[in-house]
C-alpha cells in the first residue's frame, strides 16, 4: 500500500499561499508570515488577538503623535 | 526510518483505571473486547494522553468543573502513563504524570522522554517527541485514532459540523481556523467609525461658519431696518450706546427716588457687553418694580370703592323706602286704610255666616222633598197593582163570595167521591161472593140466575164506577182547589196593598206639610245660588286680607330700611368726620379721590413709558451685542479652520491604514480559501479510489457503488458534499438523505481508513474505537475481513480495535490466526479499574 509523507501537504499549501500572496504585494506576504507565526505559537485565538492589537495600534498611533 | 510500534502501556490513576495496569501489544492485530463501561476507551485514550498530554472530545463546560483525567479513587492523586514504543532497533520510552486538578484541561503535566540514550523533559521533550513521530495532536486524532464522535461528525446533516470534520480529517483545519480568526467585521466597523467622524468634522467645518455668517447677516438686516447705521454694529458703538442708556436709567432713578446700584462701563467685547447688559437690565427691572410700587393707586382705589359702595347702598335704601310708600298709597287708594279693610272683612264674614245657615237649612229639607217624590211614585204603583187584581177577579167582596162558593162545591165533590167508593166496595164484595158460591138463584129475589153473567156484569159496573166516575170527580175537585188557592192568594195580596197604600198616604200628607210644595229641582237650584254668593264673599274676604298683609309688610320694610339708612349715615359720619349733609359730603369726597387717582396714574404712565423706551433701546443693544458675538465667532472659526483640517488629515491616514490592513486580510482570506479548496480537491481526488475500495468492501451497497466527496463554498464557508454515486447510471444522492445509520458509519469509516492508510506518519499503529456500531452480521464480517487484509498490507503497523460487539469479535477470531492476532479481554470494572485477561 503506497503512502505519502504527511508533512508534505501542509508545506505545499503554505508554499502555494506564500507564492500567491507575493504576487499581490509585499504587505500581504509579510502579514501572512506573521499570521503563520502567531498561529504556530498560539493557534487561531492568538492570530485574532494580534490582529486586533494591530488595529488598536493604528488607531492609537496618531494620538500618540499628537500627545508627543 | 521505520515507524514506531506500540509495545507496552503501563498506566495507573488515569480515567477509569486506578491500580497499575500493564498491557503488551505483541501482535499486528489486537482487539480490546469487553462490555460497555469496562474501560476499553480509557485504555485507548492513555495513548494520546501519553503522547500529547491531551484527550480529544473531553470538552465542554462540565469538564471545566471537575478533573476527568485523574481517577477519582487514586490514592496518589495522580495519573501516570508510560508508553514503550520501538522502531525495531531503538526503544522510545514516554512517561507522563499529571496531578489531580480542579478541571480537565489547562492542568500542567510532567513529561519525560528517553530515546537512544538521551533523556528529555518538559516542553523540550514534547517538541522532540512530535518531531520524532512526525505527528501533532491534531494529526493523531485524524489519522491514527478514529473516535466514535469523529464518525458522527463526518456524516452530520449540519454542513458546518461536517465541513470542520472533513477539514480536520484532511489536515486543513489550520486554514479554516485562520480564516475564521481574521477580524474583518471589526476592522470594517472601525473604518465606518472613522468615516463618520471625518464626515462630522467636515460638516462642522463647513456648516458652522456658514450658519453663523447667515445668522449675522439676518440679524444685521433686522437692526438696519430699525434705523441703525452699519457703524452702530461695532463693539465700540455698543459701549457708547450702553453709556447713554445707563445715564438715562440713573436720571430716571433719581427722579423716582430709587437708589440704583452702580454699573460699570463694559469692555468692547461680547462677553463684557453681555455681562454689563444683564446688570443694567436688572437695574431697569428694579426701576419698573419701584415705579409700580411708589405710584400705585391701589390704596386710593380701595377707599374710592369703599365710599362708592356706601353711596350706592344709601341710594338703594332710599329708593326702596320710596317704592314702599308708593305701594302703600296705591293699596289705600283702592281698598282703604288698614282699619277700613279690617271693617270690610268683618262685614263680609257676617254675611258668610248667614249664607251658610241658609244653605244648611235647604240642605236639610232636600232629603224630605226627595222622599215625598219617591212616596208619590210608590202610591201610583200600588194603585195600579190593586186595579189589576180587581179588574181580573172583581172587588174584594166578589172574591170572598167566590171563595165561599168554591168551598162548598169542593165539599159536595168529596161526598160524591166517598159515595162512589162505597158502591164500588159493595160491587166488589158481590162479585167475590158469587164467584166463591156460584149461586144460581138471586139471594134477594130468588129467581134463577147465571152467576157468571152476573159476575161479568158486576165487574163492568165496578169498572165504570170505580175507574171512570171517581177519577172524573177527583179531577174536578183538583181544579176547584187550584182556583180556590188563586182567589185566596189574590185576596191576601189585595189586603196587603190596601194596607201599604194607607200608610203611604198618611206619610204623604205629613211631608206635604213640611216641604211647602217645593220640588227637589227647585231646592237644588236655590242651594247652588247660595253657594255661588258664598264663594264670591270668601274671595273678597281673601283679597282684602292679602292687601292688609301687604300693607303691614310694607310698613315693616320702611321701618327696617330707615334704620339701615341711619346706620349708613353713622358710617359716613365716622368715616368722614361730619355731622350733617352726609350725602353731599360723601359725593364731594368721592370726586376728590377720583382726581387724586387720575394724577398718580398719569405720573406712573409717564415713568413706565420712559422705562419701556429704555427697554426698547436695551433690546436693540442686545441685538448689536449678538452681532458683536457672532463677529467674534466668525473670527474664531476662521482661526480654527487649519486645526480641523489637520485633524481630518490624521483621521484619513488612520482610515487608509485600516483599509490597507482590511484589503491585505481580504486578499489573504481569498488566497487561503482558494488554495485550501484546491488542496482539498487534490487530496480527495487522490483518495477517491481508495475510499471507494474500502466502501465497496465494507458496505457493498446494492445500488450506490461509489462515494463522491467534493468541497464547496456555501455562504462564504467551505463545506463538503458527501454523496453516494451509481457509476453505471451516473446518479447520485446525499449520504445523509438516503443512507441508514449503519451505512453512513460505513461510508465515514471508509473515508477514515483511506486517509489513515495513505498519509504516512512515524507512528506504527492505527486505533479504531467501536468501528462496527449499528452494522448487521454480514457487514461485520466484511469489516473483519478488511481489518485482516490491512494487517497483511501494512506489516509495519499494529491495528488496535476496541469493541463490545460479540459478533464482530467472533468474526475477527474466525478470520484470523494466533500468529497475527491478540485478544485483550475486559471482564468487568471495579473502583480499582478493569479486570483484564490477555489471550494469545
Amino acid at each position: 500500500m503506497s503512502e505519502f509523507p504527511l508533512e508534505n501537504i501542509e508545506k505545499e499549501i503554505d508554499e502555494k499561499i506564500r507564492v500567491e500572496l507575493q504576487k499581490t504585494g509585499k504587505d500581504c506576504a509579510k502579514l501572512w508570515e506573521k499570521i503563520l507565526s502567531w498561529y504556530d505559537k498560539g493557534g487561531a485565538e492568538n492570530v485574532k488577538r494580534h490582529l486586533l492589537a494591530l488595529v488598536d495600534e493604528i488607531l492609537m498611533e496618531e494620538e500618540e503623535v499628537r500627545e508627543g | 526510518m521505520r515507524p514506531f510500534r506500540l509495545v507496552q502501556v503501563i498506566v495507573s490513576g488515569f480515567r477509569g483505571i486506578n491500580r497499575r495496569v500493564e498491557l503488551s501489544f505483541e501482535k499486528p492485530l489486537v482487539t480490546l473486547f469487553g462490555g460497555n463501561g469496562t474501560g476499553k476507551t480509557s485504555i485507548l485514550t492513555t495513548i494520546e494522553f501519553g503522547l500529547f498530554g491531551q484527550v480529544g472530545y473531553l470538552s465542554g463546560e462540565e469538564f471545566q468543573r471537575e478533573d476527568a483525567i485523574v481517577n477519582m479513587h487514586s490514592s496518589e492523586k495522580q495519573a501516570r502513563v508510560e508508553l514503550i514504543l520501538t522502531d525495531g532497533e531503538k526503544v522510545l520510552r514516554v512517561v507522563r504524570v499529571r496531578k489531580m486538578g480542579r478541571r480537565t484541561s489547562g492542568v500542567a503535566t510532567e513529561l519525560t522522554v528517553e530515546f537512544d540514550g538521551q533523556m528529555f523533559s518538559g516542553e523540550k521533550a514534547q517538541r522532540f517527541l512530535e518531531e520524532l513521530l512526525g505527528v501533532s495532536f491534531e494529526d493523531y486524532v485524524r489519522l491514527v485514532m478514529l473516535h466514535q464522535e469523529a464518525v458522527a461528525e463526518l456524516v452530520s446533516a449540519k454542513s458546518q459540523v461536517r465541513g470542520e470534520a472533513f477539514d480536520r480529517l484532511l489536515g486543513l483545519k489550520k486554514y479554516t481556523d485562520i480564516v475564521q480568526a481574521l477580524p474583518k467585521s471589526k476592522i470594517r466597523s472601525k473604518i465606518k467609525d472613522l468615516e463618520m467622524e471625518l464626515n462630522r468634522i467636515g460638516v462642522q467645518e463647513e456648516t458652522r461658519l456658514r450658519t453663523v455668517t447667515e445668522q449675522r447677516e439676518k440679524k444685521a438686516r433686522d437692526l438696519l431696518k430699525k434705523g441703525l447705521a452699519f457703524g452702530d454694529l461695532s463693539p465700540f458703538s455698543a459701549v457708547v450706546e450702553f453709556k447713554q442708556i445707563r445715564n438715562s436709567v440713573y436720571k430716571l432713578a433719581d427722579e423716582t427716588g430709587l437708589k440704583a446700584s452702580e454699573v460699570e462701563l463694559p469692555e468692547p467685547n461680547a462677553r463684557s457687553l453681555k455681562e454689563k447688559l444683564e446688570e443694567i437690565n436688572n437695574v431697569v427691572r428694579q426701576l419698573y418694580d419701584h415705579v409700580n410700587k411708589v405710584f400705585s393707586t391701589e390704596r386710593i382705589t380701595n377707599e374710592l370703592v369703599e365710599l362708592q359702595e356706601l353711596q350706592n347702598s344709601i341710594q338703594q335704601l332710599k329708593e326702596e323706602i320710596q317704592n314702599a310708600k308708593k305701594n302703600i298709597k296705591e293699596i289705600e287708594g283702592k281698598y282703604g286704610t288698614g282699619g277700613q279693610i279690617e271693617g270690610k272683612i268683618g262685614q263680609i264674614e257676617k254675611e258668610i255666616e248667614e249664607l251658610k245657615e241658609k244653605i244648611d237649612e235647604n240642605e236639610k229639607l232636600l232629603p224630605k222633598v226627595r222622599e215625598l217624590e219617591e212616596l208619590r211614585e210608590e202610591i201610583v204603583e200600588i194603585d195600579e197593582q190593586i186595579l189589576k187584581i180587581t179588574n181580573e177577579l172583581g172587588t174584594k167582596d166578589d172574591i170572598k163570595s167566590k171563595i165561599e162558593e168554591l168551598g162548598e162545591r169542593i165539599s159536595e165533590l168529596e161526598n160524591e167521591i166517598e159515595r162512589m167508593g162505597v158502591l164500588a166496595k159493595l160491587l166488589s164484595n158481590a162479585v167475590s161472593y158469587i164467584r166463591d158460591t156460584l149461586v144460581n138463584r138471586c139471594p134477594v129475589c130468588g129467581s134463577g140466575i147465571n152467576p157468571h153473567e152476573i159476575v161479568s156484569k158486576l165487574e163492568r159496573e165496578m169498572q165504570e164506577v170505580g175507574v171512570m166516575k171517581i177519577r172524573k170527580l177527583q179531577h174536578e175537585k183538583k181544579e176547584l182547589e187550584a182556583a180556590l188557592k188563586r182567589f185566596k192568594e189574590n185576596l191576601e195580596t189585595l189586603e196587603v196593598l190596601e194596607k201599604k197604600l194607607s200608610e203611604r198616604r198618611k206619610r204623604e200628607k205629613l211631608l206635604e206639610g213640611e216641604t211647602k210644595g217645593l220640588t227637589s229641582l227647585e231646592l237644588e237650584s236655590k242651594i247652588d245660588e247660595l253657594r255661588g254668593k258664598l264663594g264670591k264673599l270668601v274671595s273678597q274676604k281673601d283679597e282684602l286680607a292679602k292687601k292688609l298683609r301687604e300693607l303691614n309688610e310694607l310698613e315693616n320694610l320702611i321701618e327696617k330700611r330707615e334704620k339701615s339708612l341711619e346706620d349708613l349715615y353713622g358710617k359716613v359720619r365716622d368715616r368722614l368726620a361730619v355731622s350733617a349733609d352726609y350725602e353731599q359730603v360723601l359725593v364731594a369726597k368721592i370726586e376728590e379721590l377720583k382726581v387724586k387717582s387720575s394724577k398718580i396714574d398719569e405720573n406712573r404712565t409717564e415713568y413706565l413709558n420712559r422705562i419701556r423706551d429704555l427697554e426698547g433701546r436695551l433690546n436693540t443693544l442686545e441685538g448689536v451685542i449678538e452681532i458683536v458675538e457672532m463677529d467674534e465667532k466668525i473670527r474664531e472659526y476662521r482661526k480654527l479652520m487649519p486645526e480641523l483640517q489637520e485633524q481630518k488629515e490624521k483621521l484619513r491616514r488612520k482610515k487608509d491604514k485600516l483599509v490597507s490592513l482590511l484589503k491585505a486580510i481580504e486578499e489573504i482570506e481569498e488566497v487561503v480559501s482558494r488554495v485550501k479548496m484546491e488542496a482539498s480537491k487534490d487530496v480527495l481526488e487522490m483518495l477517491q479510489l481508495r475510499i471507494n475500495e474500502f466502501y465497496g468492501e465494507i458496505c457493498g451497497h446494492p445500488y450506490f457503488d461509489a462515494l463522491k466527496i467534493k468541497p464547496v463554498t456555501r455562504r462564504g464557508r467551505t463545506t463538503y458534499e458527501f454523496k453516494a454515486y451509481n457509476t453505471g447510471e451516473k446518479r447520485e444522492s446525499y449520504v445523509v438523505t438516503r443512507f441508514s445509520q449503519a451505512q453512513m458509519n460505513e461510508a465515514a469509516l471508509a473515508t477514515f481508513l483511506a486517509l489513515a492508510t495513505t498519509q504516512r506518519t512515524n507512528l506504527g499503529f492505527l486505533i479504531l474505537d467501536d468501528p462496527s456500531q449499528s452494522m448487521d452480521e454480514k457487514h461485520k464480517q466484511s469489516l473483519a475481513k478488511v481489518m485482516i487484509q490491512l494487517v497483511k498490507q501494512m506489516p509495519q503497523k499494529t491495528i488496535i480495535i476496541a469493541t463490545a460487539d460479540q459478533q464482530f469479535q467472533s468474526q475477527i477470531e474466525k478470520e484470523t490466526s494466533p500468529d497475527i492476532y491478540q485478544k485483550i479481554e475486559l471482564h468487568g470494572w471495579s473502583k480499582e479499574g478493569p479486570t483484564i485477561k490477555i489471550s494469545l
